[in-house]
């Protein structure tokens, strides 16, 4: 845990001190002039928080899910929510509804946050329906292709400005939050943290199937609240920041796969500190140190992530045998 | 002595009776074979005593107390229920198995984690788990697995224990092996064990009484062979 610590440090010095701008490490340390301060403090600290807070709220909200589903290939994408957030944001770039609003970002993140919290009550009031919880899980998958059908008829009928505008959302970045939004989001992590922390005990009981059938009420409530706060969290991150994908399904089975930790005791803060420090690797090779481009940080979390996870999966897999 | 004592129990879901009133008094150390064709209310019987499902009338007793008065948390250190089959994440070790399934185990202070611990190198050299502490739960054969769900069962320090149908999936070593375990926590720990099972064999060789649900009547008989004997000849005609 301390070694992560020092890891998301070292890192988010690096994040400080690359970029595009041309403020040196050694400013980043003594800022002399007020270029460097601006930089700092409207562009590489917001990217920083950015890139620590949505690493962390992502594999938190992976963590939960995977709880409840007892299944490693759950991800916080799975309830639909990303899909209502796009949803969300196709309407506003290729239907029109962009003409009413005079700035650019607040009325995607708008319709974003209201289309993905209307996908998760949606998601709920079927729910609370079904005996079986896996039944959310197809609900989920049914929704996200509903509305993956109206952004390509959507897609289909737009002009190419649009398109591409569209297109740059879905590819996620850590440079859309500014500090309302980060204030915002990092309170939503900490409640949604310190509730969960609360019920750990619990999630392990429930990960041994000891709340099934014999405690059916204790079950469902626990179940109902991790779904909750995790599509909650999940909601905010893709408005403020596109989908951004791989990180909240990789974290939490790094943490169980190769570091061999299922107690929830660890897990909690592991999920946390571990999706800081790749998120934060993640964006410091999409701002690509050695030249002035940057790269769109989905690719970057998808080509480079990846591959890793599943070389380390296989590893540990073949280790435990 | 009087463990557990029920009068007039009447048993079953929603509004549809299972079985009607009967009575019975068990001592501590006893185990007790529930035997009834599916669907009699075996399952039934057992989540009614453990309070998941209420009793529709009558009263159950613990050590002379009303188990209706009992809180959840009370009832906890009462009854513990091993389904006939347990869903659970079968990634997980055999030893956190242990450790989650003991939650006094993860609070409390020291001295008394050390006591939880200690009983946990009992349960564990009870069941010979040693050697698969390290192993992930799917890689254990039926046997083994069962008798993991056992442990983490017993770290639960009830003392009445309700085994659904535990010797499904098990072949005669591991059979006797259930048996030995089993004769062993009622003799040596004088627990009070509840087991059902379609198994005559393991029936007869572990019980102490023979409980039979027949029809929408509990049969109890205080002579297991003889019960047993009853219950086939049934069966053959």
């Amino acid at each position: 845990m301390l070694l992560l610590l020092f890891i998301v440090l070292v890192f988010s010095l690096l994040e400080l001190s690359l970029g595009s701008a041309g403020v040196s490490f050694i400013e980043v340390l003594f800022p002399k002039s007020d270029y460097a301060l601006f930089v700092l403090r409207e562009i590489r600290i917001p990217r920083l928080l950015t890139a620590v807070l949505i690493g962390a709220t992502l594999s938190f909200a992976g963590l939960l899910l995977q709880t409840v589903f007892r299944n490693p290939l759950v991800g916080p994408s799975v309830l639909g929510i990303s899909s209502g957030a796009s949803l969300g944001v196709a309407l506003v770039t290729m239907a029109g509804f962009n003409s009413f609003f005079i700035s650019d970002e607040v009325p995607k993140v708008a319709a974003a946050i209201v289309f993905s919290l209307a996908v998760l009550f949606l998601l709920f009031s079927i729910a609370g329906r079904f005996k079986d919880h896996a039944s959310v899980l197809i609900v989920g998958m049914l929704i996200s292709y509903l509305a993956g059908a109206v952004v390509d008829i959507l897609i289909f009928m737009s002009d190419n400005d649009a398109l591409k505008e569209f297109t740059l959302w879905g590819m996620g970045s850590f440079s859309r939050m500014g500090y309302g939004e980060i204030a915002l989001l990092s309170t939503l992590l900490l409640i949604s943290y310190i509730i969960v922390h609360r019920h750990r005990h619990l999630m392990n009981l429930y990960l041994i199937g000891e709340l099934d059938e014999v405690n059916e009420q204790k079950k469902r409530k626990l179940v109902l609240l991790l779904l909750l706060l995790g599509g909650v969290i999940t909601a905010f991150v893709t408005a403020f920041c596109g989908p951004i994908a791989f990180i909240g399904i990789a974290i939490p089975n790094l943490l169980r796969f190769v570091l061999r930790i299922s107690d929830h005791k660890y897990l909690l803060p592991g999920s946390i500190m571990l999706g800081a420090a790749v998120a934060l690797m993640c964006d410091l090779l999409s701002t690509m140190p050695w030249s002035n481009h940057s790269l769109p940080v989905n690719a970057v979390t998808a080509l480079f992530g990846i591959p890793i996870i599943v070389f380390m999966i296989f590893k540990s897999r073949q280790s435990s045998i | 002595m009087t463990l557990l004592l029920g009068k007039n129990i009447v048993f079953g879901h929603g509004d549809h009776t299972l079985v009607e009133p009967f009575n019975f008094s068990i001592a501590p150390g006893t185990v007790v074979g529930l035997l009834g064709l599916n669907g009699s209310g075996k399952t039934t019987f057992f989540k009614t005593l453990m309070g998941a499902i209420p009793l529709m009338d009558g009263t159950l007793n613990f050590r002379e107390k009303d188990l209706a008065q009992f809180s959840y948390a009370e009832r906890q250190p009462v009854f513990a229920w091993l389904p006939a089959r347990k869903v659970l994440e079968e990634r997980l070790l055999v030893f956190e198995v242990l450790t989650f399934s003991s939650a006094k185990l993860l609070i409390g202070n020291a001295v008394h984690q050390a006591k939880v611990l200690q009983q946990m190198d009992e349960v564990i050299a009870l069941l010979h788990l040693e050697e698969f502490l390290q192993k992930p739960y799917h890689h254990l054969s039926e046997g083994q697995k069962k008798k993991v769900e056992l442990a983490a069962l017993l770290m639960k320090q009830a003392e009445i224990l309700l085994l659904d149908e535990p010797s499904v999936f098990l072949d005669i070593e591991n059979q006797a092996e259930l048996v030995r375990i089993v004769k062993s926590l009622s003799k040596d720990q004088n627990k009070c064990i509840f087991v059902s099972s379609h198994n005559l064999a393991f029936i007869q060789a572990c019980a102490d009484q023979c409980w039979e649900i027949e029809g929408k009547k509990m049969v109890i008989s205080e002579n297991t062979a003889t019960a047993i004997t009853r219950y086939a000849d049934k069966l053959a005609q």
